[in-house]
C-alpha cells in the first residue's frame, strides 16, 4: 500500500518540510502511479504549494522547492498543469535575485547550491517544454528572454551550470537569444580574461567556455552563419599566426625551410595588424624584463589553439567550409618547433632566458600536438594524406643524440620531458590506428624506441664523482659548518648506493596508460620486426604479471587496457616465425575467465541451420561410404584411378592428346600404305579396280574397328570418367597450377602502368 | 527496427534521357516503400548510399555518362549533377570503423581506374591505372580496397600503400605497387566480398563469369584457399554474414547455396569445406537440394531467353536472400524454405545494385518532414578531375555539418534517479550542520556577530525547563487541591 498524494500534500509546505526527509518525499513523489491516481484538485495543490515553496526567503526552502520541482516535471501531468508557467517565474525570480548574494568575492555556500540547483531545474523545465508545440508557445516562449537574461547574469557565479544551458538556448532559440549575445560574449570573455584565467578552470569548464565563445560568435548572425562561421575561423588563424611569429624573434627560424614554407602556406598576415579581428588583446612581452615574460606567448597560443578547436567540436547549424589544411598546418608548425633544430638566437645571452623560452616552445609545441591529436579524433578518415607526413613530425620531434656516429634517442631528455612524450605517444598511436599494417620504421622507430625507453624503470640519479669531488672542494675551503653539511649529505647517499634497488621508480600511472594504448596499437595495427615485437611482448607480460591482483579482483579501466593488451598478443601473434608462443602464458594470465581467449583456444564453426531430410541425407551418406570403401580397396589394389580428381582430368586429357596424334599418325601410315600397294595398279579391268575398291573398304572398315584408334568412343568415355563426379571430392594443387579448365593467360602487370 | 532495400537497375541503352530509370528505397519486412529515385541509372555496382535517413545523399554514376547523379534522401530527383572525368563504371565508399559518414568515395572507371576522393572536400586525392579493362566492382574493408574488372584480375590496394608516402613533394603516385594483383580467373570478375573480422583474419571472395568462385586470406600474403568450381558461369555473390555460406548467382537463373562447414560422413565432425588450396567442384544438383530456382521458374513460362542474376544479398539476420536478375525482378527468397517471400517492385533494365540497411524505424530520420529544412547539407563538394597537388591539400577545405561528439552520453542526470538522489544528498550536505553548535547571526549586513551555542546546553536546558515545569505543575496541582479543600472546608464552616 503506497501512500496517495493527499496523504504526501500536507509536508509540502514551509513549516512541515522539515519533518520529512527530502530524498523520502521526492521518492515518493516520483512514482507516477501516486500522481496519475491523484485528484486534479490534489495535483494542483501540489504544484500551487511548490510554487509558494520557491517564493520562500529561506534558502534552504528554495532549495527543496527545486528538487521537489525538478521531480514533479518528471510527470507529463503536472507539467501540462496551468500552474507550470508560475513555477518557472518563481525560478527565474530566484537567478535574478542571484540569492541576495552580496560578498561577490566569498559568496556563501548555501546561496551557490540553491542558485545551482535552481539553474538545473530550469534546465530541466526546458528539456521537458522543448519540442512540445503548444507548451512552448504558452509558457516558455514569454518566458524565454528574462530566463535567458537571469542566466547570463547567474553566469558570474556558476558557470558550469549556466553555460551549457545557454549554450543550448543559442541553439534552439537562436532568434530569441539574439539581443544577449554581445552580453554572454563579454561574460565570457571576461571569465576568461585575456587568457589569463584559463589556468584556473578545470578543463571541462574551459573547453564549455572556448565553445560557447565560439558558438556564440557566429550562430547569433541572421543569415550566413556559415559565412560568419568561416571569418572568425580565419581570423582566429591569422591572430595564431602574428602570435607564431614572435618566436622569430628568439629562435634560429629563418633557417629553417620546412617552417618558412609551412609558415607561408598560412593567410598572409596583412601590412596593418590593427584591421584584423582580434578576440584578445594585442600581448606585450619584454624578455629583458623578466624571461618569464615569454610563457605570455604560449599561454596565448594555448588559448588560441584551443578556441579554434572549440569551433570544430561544436554542433554547426549549418555546412561549414573548415580550412582543414590549415588547421593541420598550425598544428604541424607548431608541433616541429624543436630547440635542437632551431636553437634560441645567440644574441640571446642570458642563461635563464634562453631555458624559458625553451620551456616556453615546449608549451607551444604541446599545443600543436594537441590540434593533430584533436583532428584525428575528430575526422579519422580525412587526414589519410596527411598522416605520413604527421607521423614523420611526431617521430621527429623524439628527442635524439648522436652517440658513436650513431643517432640514436636520448633517454635522458625522453625521460625529463616524459609528459610531452607521452603526448607524442597518444597522438601517434591515434594515427596509428588510421592505417592496417604499417611498417615504415622510417617514421615509427624513434617512437617505438622512445616507448620503450620510458616502459623501463628510472634509476636514480647519483651525483657523479666529478661532483662531489667538486663539492669537497668546496667544503675544504669552507669552514667547519660546511664539512658536517657534507657529511649528512654522506649519509643520505649512503643508502642510495648501497640499496639502489629501493630507489628505482615504476613509470608513472599515466605513462603507463599511454604506452598500453601505444603498444596495442603497434600491436594491432603495425608490422613490427621480430626483435622489436619480443620488445612489446615482454613489456606486455611483464606489466600484466606485476598487475596481477588488479587482474583477478580489479574492476578499473587500468584492468580493461592489460586485459585488451593480452589479447591483442593473443589476436595479433606477428608475421615472423617465432620459437617461442607466448599463448601458454597469457592462458596462465587469463585463461580461466576470458572469452576470447576460450574461443581461440576452443574454437568452433558457425554452421547454418538447415531444414535437415534426415532420411536421404543418411542414404546418400551409405551410398557414399560404400562407394569411397571400393574405391579404397580397389586403390589399394593398385589398379584403381581416381576418377574426378584434377590430375586424372588433365592425364585423361593428354592420354586422348597422345591417342590423338597415334591415330593420325596410323590413318596417314595406313593411306600411304594403301596408297603405295595400290600406286602400281593399273587399272585396265574394272573387275580388278572394283576388287582393288572392296579390299580398301574392308581395310577401313578394319580400321575403324580397330580398338584403340577409335577416337571418339575414347574422347567419349574419358570426359565421361572425368565428369563423373559423384563426390565432392579435392585435391590439393600442384605447383599453384590448376587442371587444363583453369588456365591462366600469361598478364604482363608492368605494362599496364 | 527494419531493414531497408535500396536497388536500382541499369535502364535501357536507347532511353537516352533515363525516363524510365528508378531506383528505390523500400522495407525488406513491410510493404512500405521510402523513397522513389528518378533518372538513376547505373553499371553494376556503380551507385552508393553515403549514409540513410535525411540529409543522406545517394551517388549514381550514370552507365553511359561521365556523370554522377547526386540526390538528397527523399528527393525524387537529382539534387546535383556533378561532371566526372570518365564513365564509372563502379562506386563506393570506404568507411571508417565505428563512423558515421564515409570518408572516401572510389569510383572505378572505364578504362580501368581507380579514382579515390575525399568526400568532404571534394579533393581527388589518387588515381591508379591498374586494370585494363572496366571494373566491375571495388570492396573495401579494414585498410584494403579490392578492385576486379573485366580484364579477368584483381588487384588489392591496402590505405598505406595508396596514401601513406606517396602524395609527396614531387607528386609521384604511381610509384607504390598495390598490395597484390591475382591473376587467377580467366574471365571478368563479378563480385568482390569481404569476410568480416580483424585485419589479420580478413579474406577475400571472387566470383567470375569463368565459373569459379576463389576465397583468398590475406593474412600475411596473398594465398588462394579454396577454388570452387560451380557448373555455371558465376554472375554474382553473396555470404553469409556469419561466413557459413556462400550463395553463388548464376548466368541460368539458379542460385546455388555452397556451405562453407559440413559434417564428415566418415567421422560425423563438422569440418570446414575448402582451405590449404582445396578444389571444391560443385556436381549439378538434380534434387535442388541446393539450389533456388524462383528466377529461373518464373521465366520458363513467359520467355525462352535466359535469365541470369546479377545482384545477391543476404539480409541481416541471414536468413533472406534477395536477389535480381537481369530482367530487372528483384525477389525476396526465404532461404530455408527456397520459397519467394515477396516480389518488390519491378525495374527496368538488369538490376545493378542492391544495399541492404538496418534501420531503426523510429529514428527521427526517418520521419517525413514537411517543408524546407534550410539547414540541411543539400549537396555534396563537387568531385575535382585533377589529382591533387600539396599546394591542395595545404588549402584543402571540408564542406560538411560539425557534430559534437563529446558529451553525448552525458544523460540528463535525473533519468539516473539513485545517482541524482545522491546528488541531492549532497547538496544537502551545504544545509545541514554536522557539529554540535547551533549558530546564529544578528544584526544585518555582515556588520552583525554570531551567537554560537552549544546544542547540549540547550537540550540541558531544555530538560531543566521541562522539570521545572513538571514540578511547578505538581505543586500547582497539590496547591490547588489544598485550595479547594480549605474553600470547601470554609464553605461548610
Amino acid at each position: 500500500m503506497i501512500p496517495t498524494l493527499q496523504t504526501i500534500i500536507p509536508y509540502i509546505q514551509e513549516n512541515s518540510l522539515d519533518d520529512v526527509p527530502l530524498t523520502f518525499l521526492l521518492k515518493l513523489l516520483s512514482n507516477p502511479t501516486i500522481i496519475n491516481s491523484a485528484s486534479a484538485v490534489d495535483q494542483q495543490t501540489l504544484l500551487t504549494r511548490v510554487t509558494t515553496l520557491l517564493k520562500s526567503n529561506h534558502n534552504i526552502t528554495r532549495w527543496k522547492a527545486t528538487k521537489i520541482f525538478t521531480v514533479c516535471l518528471l510527470h507529463p501531468i503536472l507539467l501540462l498543469s496551468s500552474n507550470t508557467a508560475n513555477s518557472i517565474a518563481a525560478l527565474v525570480k530566484i537567478l535574478e535575485s542571484k540569492c541576495f548574494i552580496s560578498d561577490f568575492q566569498n559568496p556563501g555556500q548555501r546561496e551557490l547550491v540553491t542558485l545551482k540547483s535552481t539553474a538545473e531545474c530550469i534546465d530541466f523545465v526546458l528539456d521537458q517544454i522543448r519540442g512540445k508545440p503548444t507548451l512552448t508557445r504558452e509558457v516558455l516562449t514569454p518566458k524565454l528572454p528574462t530566463i535567458i537574461g537571469s542566466l547570463i547574469e547567474a553566469t558570474t557565479f556558476i558557470p558550469d551550470v549556466t553555460i551549457p544551458v545557454l549554450s543550448k538556448l543559442l541553439i534552439t532559440n537562436t532568434t530569441t537569444f539574439r539581443p544577449f549575445g554581445t552580453k554572454f560574449e563579454n561574460v565570457l570573455k571576461n571569465i576568461l580574461n585575456n587568457g589569463d584565467n584559463l589556468a584556473k578552470v578545470d578543463s571541462r569548464l574551459r573547453c564549455m567556455l572556448l565553445k560557447s565563445l565560439a558558438l556564440v560568435s557566429f550562430v547569433l548572425s541572421r543569415e550566413r552563419q556559415a559565412d560568419a562561421w568561416r571569418e572568425n575561423v580565419n581570423a582566429l588563424i591569422l591572430e595564431i599566426k602574428s602570435v607564431i611569429s614572435i618566436y622569430e624573434a628568439c629562435l634560429e627560424l629563418s633557417g629553417d625551410s620546412d617552417y618558412n614554407s609551412k609558415f607561408q602556406n598560412l593567410p598572409k598576415l596583412p601590412e596593418d595588424m590593427s584591421s584584423i579581428k582580434m578576440i584578445f588583446g594585442s600581448l606585450s612581452i619584454d624578455i629583458n624584463e623578466s624571461p618569464v615574460e615569454i610563457f605570455k606567448v604560449s599561454q596565448r597560443i594555448n588559448i588560441l589553439c584551443e578556441l579554434l578547436l572549440a569551433y570544430i567540436e561544436l554542433n554547426t547549424p549549418t555546412a561549414v567550409t573548415i580550412p582543414f589544411g590549415h588547421y593541420i598546418t598550425i598544428g604541424e608548425i607548431l608541433s616541429s618547433l624543436n630547440t635542437g633544430f632551431t636553437p634560441v638566437k645567440k644574441d640571446i645571452r642570458d642563461q635563464a632566458t634562453r631555458e624559458m623560452i625553451e620551456q616556453s616552445v615546449i608549451e607551444s609545441k604541446l599545443a600543436g600536438i594537441n590540434i593533430l591529436n584533436t583532428l584525428v579524433k575528430k575526422f579519422k578518415g580525412e587526414l589519410y594524406p596527411h598522416s605520413y607526413q604527421i607521423l614523420a613530425i611526431l617521430d621527429a620531434a623524439v628527442p635524439i643524440q648522436t652517440f658513436r656516429g650513431k643517432i640514436r634517442v636520448f633517454e635522458k631528455l625522453v625521460y625529463e620531458n616524459e609528459y610531452m612524450m607521452n603526448s607524442i605517444l597518444h597522438t601517434a598511436s591515434e594515427y596509428l590506428k588510421l592505417t592496417e599494417r604499417f611498417n615504415d620504421m622510417s617514421v615509427l622507430g624513434r617512437l617505438v624506441e622512445a616507448a620503450l625507453i620510458l616502459k623501463e624503470p628510472r634509476e636514480p640519479i647519483i651525483p657523479t664523482e666529478n661532483n662531489n669531488t667538486h663539492q669537497e672542494l668546496t667544503s675544504v675551503s669552507g669552514n667547519s659548518k660546511k664539512k658536517n653539511n657534507k657529511n649528512k649529505s654522506s649519509i643520505s647517499l649512503s643508502d642510495i648506493l648501497s640499496h639502489q634497488q629501493l630507489f628505482m621508480t615504476q613509470p608513472s600511472a599515466m605513462t603507463l596508460t599511454t604506452l598500453r594504448d601505444f603498444f596495442n596499437t603497434l600491436l594491432t595495427h603495425c608490422e613490427l620486426s621480430p626483435g622489436k615485437l619480443s620488445l612489446v611482448l615482454r613489456f606486455v607480460l611483464i606489466d600484466s604479471i606485476s598487475n596481477i591482483d588488479l587482474i583477478h579482483n580489479g574492476t578499473s579501466a587500468e584492468k580493461e587496457q592489460i586485459i585488451k593488451l593480452l589479447e591483442s598478443a593473443l589476436l595479433y601473434p606477428g608475421r615472423a616465425p617465432n620459437s617461442i608462443s607466448i599463448i601458454p602464458m597469457i592462458a596462465n594470465l587469463i585463461g580461466t575467465d576470458n572469452v576470447i581467449f576460450s574461443l581461440l583456444t576452443n574454437p568452433r564453426f558457425p554452421l547454418l541451420p538447415k531444414k535437415s531430410n534426415r532420411s536421404s541425407d543418411n542414404e546418400h551418406d551409405n551410398i557414399t561410404e560404400e562407394e569411397e570403401l571400393k574405391e579404397a580397396e580397389e586403390f589399394e589394389n593398385g589398379g584403381f584411378q581416381i576418377p574426378d580428381s584434377e590430375n586424372t582430368k588433365r592425364n585423361a586429357e593428354e592420354n586422348i592428346e597422345a591417342q590423338r596424334e597415334e591415330k593420325r599418325q596410323h590413318v596417314e601410315e595406313t593411306g600411304n600404305k594403301v596408297a603405295f600397294e595400290n600406286n602400281d595398279l593399273v587399272f585396265n579391268k574394272t573387275e580388278a579396280a572394283a576388287n582393288v575398291l572392296k579390299k580398301m573398304e574392308n581395310h577401313l572398315k578394319q580400321e575403324q574397328n580397330h580398338p584403340t584408334i577409335s577416337l571418339v568412343d575414347d574422347t567419349a568415355r574419358e570426359t565421361e570418367m572425368a565428369a563423373d563426379d559423384n563426390v565432392i571430392a579435392s585435391e590439393e594443387e600442384e605447383d599453384g597450377e590448376m587442371g587444363s579448365d583453369f588456365e591462366i593467360p600469361e598478364i604482363n602487370v608492368d605494362d599496364d602502368e | 527496427m527494419d531493414e531497408l532495400i535500396y536497388y536500382n537497375a541499369m535502364g535501357k541503352p536507347e532511353d537516352k534521357k533515363n525516363l524510365t530509370s528508378f531506383a528505390y528505397l523500400s522495407s525488406l519486412h513491410t510493404t512500405k516503400i521510402y523513397h522513389q529515385y528518378k533518372q538513376s541509372p547505373s553499371s553494376a555496382n556503380g551507385s552508393v548510399n553515403l549514409a540513410i535517413g535525411n540529409g543522406s545523399h545517394l551517388l549514381v554514376a550514370l552507365p553511359d555518362k561521365p556523370i554522377l547523379h547526386v540526390y538528397l534522401y527523399g528527393k525524387e530527383s537529382p539534387e546535383q549533377i556533378i561532371p566526372l572525368p570518365e564513365i564509372l563504371t563502379s562506386l563506393t565508399c570506404y568507411r571508417d570503423d565505428n563512423f558515421e559518414v564515409p570518408t572516401l568515395l572510389l569510383g572505378g572507371s572505364i578504362s580501368g581506374r581507380l579514382y579515390v576522393w575525399s568526400l568532404n572536400s571534394g579533393l581527388l586525392l589518387t588515381v591508379k591505372q591498374s586494370h585494363y579493362q572496366p571494373l566491375t566492382h571495388i570492396v573495401s574493408h579494414s585498410g584494403f580496397i579490392a578492385t576486379g574488372s573485366k580484364d579477368s584480375r584483381i588487384i588489392i590496394h591496402s590505405i598505406n600503400s595508396l596514401f601513406m608516402n606517396n602524395i609527396s613533394e614531387d607528386n609521384d603516385n604511381n610509384n607504390e605497387k598495390p598490395f597484390a594483383i591475382i591473376t587467377d580467373h580467366t574471365l571478368p570478375i563479378t563480385s568482390l566480398h569481404f569476410n568480416k573480422g580483424l585485419n589479420n583474419d580478413i579474406k577475400l571472395i571472387s566470383s567470375s563469369l569463368d565459373s569459379t568462385v576463389r576465397i583468398y586470406s590475406l593474412t600475411s600474403n596473398i594465398e588462394l584457399l579454396t577454388t570452387i568450381v560451380s557448373t555455371n558461369p558465376i554472375t554474382a555473390l553473396a555470404i553469409d554474414p556469419a561466413f557459413r555460406a556462400l550463395y553463388l548467382g548464376m548466368s541460368n537463373g539458379q542460385i546455388r547455396s555452397v556451405d562453407l562447414f559440413k559434417i564428415n560422413p566418415k567421422n560425423k565432425i563438422i569440418e570446414a569445406v575448402g582451405g590449404l588450396g582445396k578444389i571444391i567442384t560443385l556436381k549439378p544438383d538434380i534434387d535442388y537440394n541446393e539450389t533456388f530456382n524462383c528466377h529461373e521458374d518464373q521465366y520458363k513460362a513467359i520467355d525462352e531467353n535466359k535469365v541470369s542474376i546479377t545482384q545477391l544479398k543476404v539480409s541481416f539476420d541471414g536468413t533472406l536472400l534477395v536477389s535480381g536478375d537481369d530482367k530487372g525482378a528483384l525477389f525476396v527468397i526465404d532461404i530455408t524454405t527456397k520459397q519467394i517471400r515477396k516480389k518488390l517492385k519491378e525495374l527496368v533494365g538488369p538490376i545493378s545494385n542492391i544495399e541492404l540497411w538496418s534501420i531503426n524505424v523510429n529514428d527521427k530520420k526517418f520521419e517525413n518532414q514537411s517543408g524546407v529544412d534550410k539547414t540541411l547539407m543539400r549537396t555534396i563538394p563537387v568531385l575535382k578531375r585533377s589529382i591533387v597537388e600539396t599546394n591542395d591539400l595545404v588549402n584543402e577545405k571540408l564542406i560538411m555539418k560539425l557534430k559534437d561528439t563529446k558529451g553525448k552520453d552525458e544523460l540528463t542526470p535525473i533519468y539516473n534517479f539513485s545517482k541524482w538522489i545522491d546528488n541531492v544528498q549532497n547538496e544537502e550536505k551545504v544545509f545541514a550542520n554536522f557539529s554540535g553548535v547551533d549558530s546564529e547571526t544578528l544584526g544585518s549586513n555582515g556588520n552583525g556577530f554570531f551567537i554560537n551555542i552549544d546544542r547540549t546546553t540547550i537540550k540541558d536546558l531544555k530538560q531543566e525547563l521541562e522539570n521545572k515545569d513538571a514540578a511547578f505543575k505538581s505543586l500547582k496541582k497539590q496547591y490547588d487541591d489544598l485550595l479547594a479543600e480549605y474553600m470547601e472546608s470554609s464553605k461548610n464552616i
